[in-house]
């Protein structure tokens, strides 16, 4: 079923955003607007996150264990939905960084051959 | 992984919370992304249309968010059902048909349970009833006969409650009609007589007012009634009658309760009195007779005891009481005491019939799985692009495998809840069939064990052909081995179910057909019951009969007319017997006995084979007189004429005059007994049945014949006013009825084989539609395309013919216990019943078969 539901473009390779979601709640607890700004901003705008598709991923990572939710006040003092690393979140992002890091090695060691 | 499917859980039953929580999440989203492109310089409106172009759609967003949650696989199955009922409302004549095929077999099977349930397998509505039994006695005559169901004297009673052990208790039972008295019409109720203990023992509450107490049964103890439900609501209409006095044998007899709606066990009987009120019981010559036997019994064994423990028990009393006293058991030898369950006593004739007729709605179940198993087989086929692009998209096998059983079951549980209207529809048909088989019927009902059943019986429905073809490969689904297999299994099915129903036919043909030895037609028969204290007097009796008889005679329209204690097919009526010995003939031997008056056998229309009939001449005071029907004839005096010999019945001796024909007195399917008529006027009666037959429809007359006995006697009861046509007709009625059930069964069936090979060949012609377009094309004749197509169909009714055969073979000894003289193998009936199968499912062909000849060459070739 998941497989189907993420036929949509994006702009994401997939299992990317996961990754960088993962990744931008290390740094601190953030809601979801918060994380679709932070990711633009640090990738200096080349990166766009589709925003309908960020919310299944926070959802699907919250399920899956490795990010927690609750309720708390933003930054002009509205109710918002705030996401925080837990321990197997923060054990997932160090073993996807690693493949992450073995890919693009391999992928850049094949765009350098030809 | 515990604490997610919680939360999954948890989500699902705060559904709304999850929704709220996700819409406020997303308005957060938008109001941040809006404000920040008002801080870039937009407009209000702008900012806000901006914000949500770039969320891109909220409606998608939230699905997945929910999908991500995956509210799994319950969320998945709302899917199923959703995709299912889709899928099914686009081919709503196909879903249609496997509802309505599934309806009739599912309903069919629950009618018949709810019978079974109701009768064979329910709990006696006595507590505790496992433990209680029927004492029969039987024994043998000293030249070795066997004779059965012997009942109890008084003397018998006590010795067997003395002696036993096994018995907590013993009570006495049996039943006759009385005139009850009351501000109304005399009335005949039939009444149990009954021990003090008789419900205590079968712990049956009284459901008001008390039954009978300890010490009711002595001989100074005041008479009192219990009244049966039945009888409390048809006569009283409910009303309140605990306390009330009714007067019966010239006696006031003082209500003291009503019983609970009850199984008529033994007997339907009106109202119930202790063994001390009835007047012949009570008799001291009675109660000190040995052998005056008249009473059954019934026992509740003590707790751990077995029923075999019990047998042996009894019968050592038996054997011990009869050398006791040897002179009152001279004439029997051999005694046992025969132990039966009450439970299986209610239900013994009942239980083969219902277990064929559960047998055959399970057939005709299986022919409508097999044949639903095929259609959807066929919508799988046509089905099959959609499939491949559900797997193609990544929908896994046992995903697509899953939503088919979700169809089927979704299908089968529609079927079984049409099923079960079907049988409710039916419900009262169960109950009046089934009443004439047992004093249960009237606990048939659809109650939750009933509806558990069909419940059951859907799922599993809806599994098995919902699985079959999940369970293939496609390969096997696509190629036709699966198909024929299920179509042959259903003319086989079919061809065992028309046999029965073709046997059942002859068989009960035979019956209508049969020759009772008397004539029904233009017969009125009503029962008399004279009341026993005016009519305690044999003269007084006599007087009655002879003025009633003349009245009646006179009548214009009247035929002739007669009195008899009963007449052949009385439904109910227990057999008289006498013991005799015979002039010629060595031993005593047991006759029928029937007391009638002179006209008796012309009324009935009984021929006279030889000697003379009664007459004028046979008065009391003349020689008593007898005369015997062919069966004793031939059966005592096989190379002579039995007139002029004489029968002894203790000091009674009677004469043969004549000899008559063998009448069929209590089923059509048995033989006459050898059987004894003797003069009413020589013996009178108190319980007659009047006779007339009259030369137009005799039912016209029964008003006037009715006013006739009034005339006679104001207070006469008159009962069971019937035509000995109806009379007849209703001893075919069960036999009837189970033939139609199971032929209507077997016609469900054929008609479900028919449609299945219908579609079966229709698909192989559309699958075919190719190959044979370029044989017509390349020059074969439409005959030669027939045959293609008919050598399949011949093949699959030739192969499911050979397997039904078989089956039939198999089923013969069970099938010939429901048959009166037809062979289960009768060639006729098979032959027959081959012919009509063949014919109908040829019926079957005809339209696939034309298709094929009508393939256009061109069209077929253009196709691919």
């Amino acid at each position: 079923m998941a497989r189907e539901k993420n036929k949509e473009k994006s702009d994401l390779l997939q299992g990317t955003l996961d990754l960088l979601i993962l990744k931008t709640l290390s740094l601190a607890p953030m809601h979801g607007w918060g994380i679709s700004q932070r990711i633009q901003q640090i990738s200096h705008d080349v990166l766009q996150v589709n925003q309908g598709s960020l919310y299944p991923a926070l959802h699907r990572l919250q399920v899956q264990g490795w990010i927690s939710s609750e309720w708390g006040a933003s930054d002009n003092n509205r109710r918002a939905k705030f996401y925080e690393l837990t321990p197997s979140g923060r054990k997932q992002l160090r073993e996807e960084t690693e493949n992450w890091e073995r890919l693009s090695a391999a992928v850049i060691r094949i765009l350098q051959t030809s | 992984m515990l604490a997610s499917l919680a939360e999954r859980l948890w989500a699902l039953v705060r559904r709304r919370d999850f929704e709220d929580d996700l819409d406020e999440e997303l308005r957060f989203h938008l109001e941040m992304e809006t404000e920040k492109n008002i801080a870039l310089g937009m407009s209000p409106d702008e900012a806000k249309l901006r914000a949500r172009k770039c969320f891109g759609g909220i409606a998608r967003a939230k699905e997945d968010v929910r999908s991500s949650h995956g509210l799994l696989w319950i969320d998945s199955l709302g899917q199923d059902i959703r995709d299912a009922r889709r899928s099914l409302v686009k081919n709503v004549a196909g879903s249609l048909i496997i509802v309505g095929t599934l309806a009739l077999g599912i309903g069919a099977n629950t009618a018949i349970f709810s019978a079974i349930y109701g009768v064979l397998l329910r709990p006696l509505p006595y507590s505790d009833g496992d433990r209680l039994v029927l004492l029969t006695h039987n024994a043998r005559t000293p030249g070795g006969a066997e004779v059965d169901g012997i009942r109890f004297s008084v003397k018998e009673v006590e010795d067997y409650r003395r002696e036993s052990n096994t018995l907590a208790s013993l009570v006495e039972y049996h039943t006759m009609p009385f005139i009850l008295l009351s501000e109304k019409q005399p009335e005949r109720v039939q009444t149990g007589v009954v021990s003090a203990e008789f419900f205590d023992v079968l712990k049956v509450e009284p459901l008001i007012g008390r039954t009978f107490l300890p010490g009711e049964d002595a001989l100074d103890a005041e008479p009192v009634l219990v009244l049966s439900y039945e009888y409390w609501q048809r006569s009283h209409g409910g009303a309140e009658v605990v306390g009330t006095m009714l007067e019966m044998n010239d006696r006031p007899h003082r209500v003291v309760g009503i019983l609970p709606p009850l199984p008529g066990f033994p007997d339907d009987n009106d109202v119930y009195m202790p063994v001390s009120a009835c007047p012949f019981h009570s008799a001291p010559s009675f109660m000190a007779d040995r052998g005056a036997r008249m009473m059954r019994l019934i026992g509740r064994m003590e707790p751990g005891v077995t029923l075999a423990e019990t047998g042996r028990e009894l019968d050592a009393i038996a054997t011990h009481m009869s050398e006791a006293h040897r002179a009152e058991y001279a004439d029997s030898r051999d005694h046992a005491i025969e132990v039966t369950l009450l439970r299986d006593e209610l239900t013994k004739s009942a239980r083969p019939t219902f277990l064929l007729l559960l047998a055959t709605a399970g057939f005709v179940l299986l022919v409508a799985c097999a044949n639903v198993a095929n259609v959807t087989v066929a919508r799988l086929l046509r089905r099959r692009r959609e499939l491949e692009l559900r797997q193609a998209l990544g929908a896994s096998r046992t995903r697509v495998a899953r939503q088919l059983l979700t169809e089927s079951t979704l299908l089968a549980v529609g079927g079984g809840v049409l099923g079960l209207l079907l049988s409710w529809l039916s419900l009262d048909l169960i109950i009046d069939f089934a009443a004439r088989f047992t004093p249960r019927a009237h606990e048939i009902a659809l109650d939750r064990f009933v509806l558990l059943f069909t419940l059951t019986l859907s799922v599993l429905t809806g599994l098995v052909f919902g699985t079959l073809p999940a369970l293939f490969s496609p390969d096997t689904i696509r190629g036709p081995r699966l198909r024929r297999a299920l179509v042959t299994a259903e003319v086989a099915a079919s061809l065992v179910l028309l046999v029965g129903a073709g046997l059942m036919a002859k068989s009960l043909l035979r019956l209508h057909r049969v020759d009772p030895g008397f004539d029904s037609e233009r017969v009125l028969t009503m029962m008399l019951d004279l009341n026993w204290s005016k009519y305690g007097e044999p003269e007084a009796v006599r007087d009655f009969h002879d003025r009633l008889l003349q009245q009646v005679s006179g009548h214009p329209g009247v035929l002739s007319a007669a009195v008899g204690r009963t007449f052949p097919l009385a439904r109910g009526e227990v057999p008289q017997e006498a013991r005799f010995e015979m002039e010629g003939a060595s031993g005593s031997h047991v006759l029928d006995l029937h007391p009638v008056s002179r006209e008796y056998f012309r009324t009935i229309g009984v021929a006279r084979v030889d000697g003379r009939l009664l007459g004028e001449e046979d008065r009391p005071g003349s020689p008593n007189v007898v005369i015997v029907n062919r069966a004793a004839a031939a059966l005592f005096w096989p190379n002579e004429s039995p007139v002029g010999r004489k029968l002894f019945a203790g000091k009674d001796a009677a004469t043969i005059v004549g000899v008559v024909e063998n009448v069929r007195q209590y089923r059509l399917d048995a033989p006459a007994t050898p059987t004894a008529y003797i003069s009413v006027e020589q013996y009178p009666l108190r319980v007659t049945h009047l006779l007339v037959r009259t030369s137009s429809e005799p039912s016209r007359l029964a008003d006037e014949l009715v006013e006739t006995v009034h005339a006679i006697d104001r207070d006469q009861a008159v009962a069971h006013v019937q035509t000995l046509e109806d009379v007849r007709s209703e001893s075919l009625a069960a036999p009837r009825l189970t033939t139609s059930l199971v032929s209507m069964f077997a016609t469900l069936a054929l008609l479900i084989t028919v449609a299945g090979l219908s579609g079966v060949l229709a698909l192989s012609v559309s699958e075919r539609e190719s190959e044979l377009g370029i044989r017509m094309a390349l020059g074969a004749t439409p005959s030669r395309v027939l045959g293609l197509v008919l050598g399949e169909a011949v093949g699959l009714i030739g192969a499911g013919l050979a397997i039904g055969a078989v089956a039939v073979g198999l089923l013969q000894s069970s099938l010939s216990r429901h048959l009166f003289e037809v062979e289960p193998t009768d060639p006729v009936t098979l032959g027959a019943v081959s012919l009509v199968l063949v014919a109908a499912t040829a019926l079957g062909c005809w339209l696939p078969a034309r298709r094929a000849t009508n393939i256009d060459p061109l069209d077929a070739v253009r196709a691919d």
